[in-house]
């Protein structure tokens, strides 16, 4: 008996068994993430040559001059990396909380509604110094709002929230078709052309004010999230709750405070869409970053230095793969841009693993674990 | 009388999409695992299942019936297990978290179902969507022409054969889980993968087929939707992906239970319509806008019973205790 479970052991010794890892050099985390963006590149790279029929540096050629070719390419790549980078800098300290704020869009689209509200009725009436305070205050209220909701259950009876607030999106998508309808009878809602309560230029550049926004809340989300006693609760409550309540935070307090900013800091993305970019509303705004933003702050571990690469990222390979449908635009359209940022996303996801365990074959030595 | 017997049928056609995806999920969140990747799985299963019968209509004159229902079924069920199968790999073999991986699966599946949609209109230069009509008359063939029993033959009859399979899948599933061995281990797995470990079951094997087969049934419910609710019609913009989010929902609907899955979905389907029927029947006349409103009720539903379920706290109403959380055997 005793022989025979013995040589079980030596047999059932596994080719490869996987450790955690305690911690994980910077060198090999850089390694590791260009890796992973090299492999996809190629990947990505080899779908484009299978389904145009260029070559594979024309493929790459093309992505970069659909970023990099003039001031118009150039400025939508940082536009969109910001409108991507401040949804995540939103969901990121509510996730840090392990609070999963899956409706980024639909706080997008609350918060967007709240700076209509007064671009449609008056716009003509106040002067931009007044209207546009007025939609940026309500425009962070009605996405904090919409995320402060699902928070209330979660802590009153620990609903989940990853399905609530994906709920909300759809309430959210509604209730723009309903005030589309309502402001244009005829279904066709266009530009909401009023004499303020548009974003100005900002050193000539229409995004100038985009860009300073999106990079004031990227600091002060740094700041709160690391140097505050706030940031401190966050990280308390999301990592070990029964600590927090034997320390004498309130769950409670922490959980729809830190909802609310989430939700407050999407819905002046909103602001942005209604205010510099669409002027207008419509379900689509944001266009589908509640979820790519979910990725980008979970990848980045909350941190927003890269959160802000990761980013840039995302939207290089969204305008390189616009710039390759733009040039076969008979046998692709824009959706390729999204199977593309899959790729990507899926590849990074992956490496992860080799960040947070380690192989060790058979016979092989756990030496420096 | 003939509004309440469409908005019936339409409920119940609109339910069996739902219910399709509501039971792959259930599968796969018995094994532990909360797979957000519904959408995307759909779109896969959808666009596979309607293309490969799309390319098979083209390419012959003279379509044998039996390999017009197989063709498409087998191909919908492939793409979405290959999709499934990537978020296996992700979650289970790499450990990476659930719920963001499911949602880097939903926008490739969704993306990878547009940019092929774009290419079949290309094939077709047709305006805004392509059509597999023979494919679409045999999936959609049922018993009341043949007979005609009036209100009856058009509530219960008037469906293909696929909406039959949906009950008939909900019940083996329910027959699965809770009466045999394997259903068991399956059921271990997702409550604590540690002990059913202990106890000698690949926790991984089952981790793994549980997420294939479930994403392959939603992958039926993606094509479905295309061949019988859109008349065997493919658009890019057809809705897929709200239905997948609540195929999402009707698992905590259905309280984890297959049995519970029709009813559950049927009533939401029914929700789903009322607002374009309710004012019809009652003789209400309400606005467009408001229509909009009305819209937001299966959606409203949803977080009411989510509140109402968290906060009964039977046990035997939640979820597998483990699910979401990635099994390491060597962290205990």
């Amino acid at each position: 008996m005793k022989d025979a479970a013995t040589k079980a052991d030596a047999v059932r010794e596994p080719l490869l068994r996987l450790v955690k890892r305690s911690t994980v050099p910077v060198s090999r985390a850089v390694i590791v993430r260009a890796l992973a963006i090299i492999a996809a590149l190629l990947v990505s790279g080899i779908f484009f040559v299978t389904v145009t029929d260029s070559s594979i540096v024309e493929v790459y050629s093309a992505m970069i001059e659909g970023t990099f070719r003039n001031d118009i390419t150039v400025n939508s790549f940082f536009r969109e990396a910001c409108m991507l980078l401040i949804i995540a800098i939103g969901l990121a300290p509510a996730f840090k909380m392990s609070f999963w704020n899956v409706g980024g869009q639909g706080q997008v689209l609350a918060g967007g509604m709240a700076a209509a509200m007064w671009l449609f009725y008056l716009g003509n009436n106040l002067p931009n110094a007044v209207i546009l305070p007025l939609m940026i205050v309500s425009a962070a209220i009605g996405g904090g709002i919409w995320a402060i909701l699902p928070a209330v259950f979660r802590v009153k009876f620990t609903t989940n929230e990853t399905l609530f607030t994906l709920m909300m999106n759809y309430i959210a998508i509604q209730l723009v078709k309903y005030l589309r309808i309502t402001w244009s009878p005829i279904h066709a809602l266009g530009m909401i052309t009023r004499k303020s309560g548009s974003l100005p230029a900002l050193f000539g550049n229409a995004n100038g004010w985009i860009y300073v926004i999106t990079a004031v809340a990227v600091v002060l989300m740094y700041v709160y999230m690391n140097k505050t006693k706030h940031g401190y609760e966050i990280t308390v409550v999301g990592e070990a709750p029964n600590t927090a309540r034997y320390a004498g935070i309130s769950e409670m307090k922490v959980i729809l405070r830190t909802a609310f900013i989430s939700g407050a800091i999407c819905g002046i993305a909103g602001f942005l869409y209604v205010s510099a970019i669409d002027h207008t509303i419509s379900e689509t705004m944001g266009g589908g970053y509640g979820f790519t933003a979910v990725i980008v702050a979970w990848l980045a571990k909350f941190n927003p230095i890269f959160m802000t690469l990761i980013s840039m990222l995302i939207s290089f390979v969204r305008s390189g793969s616009s710039e390759i449908v733009s040039r076969n635009t008979t046998t692709l359209d824009s959706s390729i841009a999204n199977i593309n940022i899959g790729i990507f996303l899926f590849f990074l996801l992956g490496c992860e693993f080799f960040l947070n365990y380690k192989i060790i074959f058979r016979g092989g030595k756990e030496a420096g674990k | 009388m003939n509004t309440l017997i469409s908005w019936l049928h339409s409920s119940i056609i609109y339910g069996t999409v739902i219910m399709f995806g509501a039971l792959g999920e259930i599968l796969t969140e018995k094994s532990g695992h909360l797979n957000l990747g519904v959408p995307g799985l759909m779109y896969l299963g959808g666009f596979a299942g309607f293309a490969s019968a799309f390319v098979y209509e083209r390419s012959t004159e003279d379509p044998n019936v039996v390999l017009l229902i197989l063709i498409p079924l087998i191909a919908a069920f492939l793409a979405s297990m290959l999709g499934g199968l990537l978020y296996s790999f992700l979650t289970v073999t790499l450990r990476a978290n659930q719920n963001v991986t499911g949602l880097a699966l939903t926008s490739l599946g969704v993306g990878i179902g547009t940019f092929g949609s774009a290419r079949l209109l290309s094939v077709t230069g047709s305006a805004s969507y392509s059509v597999a009509a023979s494919t679409s008359a045999v999936y959609t063939a049922n018993l009341n022409a043949a007979f005609n029993l009036g209100a009856f033959g058009q509530i219960f009859l008037s469906y293909g054969f696929l909406t039959y399979a949906a009950v008939a899948l909900a019940i083996f599933m329910n027959y699965f889980l809770m009466h045999t061995r394997r259903g068991l281990n399956l059921r271990a797995v997702g409550e604590d993968p540690g002990t059913a470990d202990a106890a000698g079951i690949n926790v991984t094997l089952y981790k793994y087929v549980a997420t294939c087969i479930g994403g392959g049934i939603c992958g039926i419910g993606g094509f479905y939707y295309i061949i019988e609710y859109s008349s065997g019609k493919w658009s890019s913009q057809n809705g897929l992906e709200a239905v997948g989010w609540l195929a999402v929902a009707l698992v905590i609907f259905s309280t984890w239970k297959p049995k519970n899955a029709p009813l559950a979905s049927y009533l939401f389907a029914l929700l789903f319509w009322m607002a374009t029927n309710l004012p019809t029947l009652t003789g209400i006349r309400i606005a467009t806008s408001v229509t909009e409103l009305l819209k937001m009720t299966p959606y409203v539903v949803t977080i009411l019973v989510l509140i109402i379920a968290s906060t009964r706290k039977k046990k035997e109403n939640q979820g597998p205790a483990s699910l979401g959380k990635s099994y390491f055997r060597e962290e205990r």
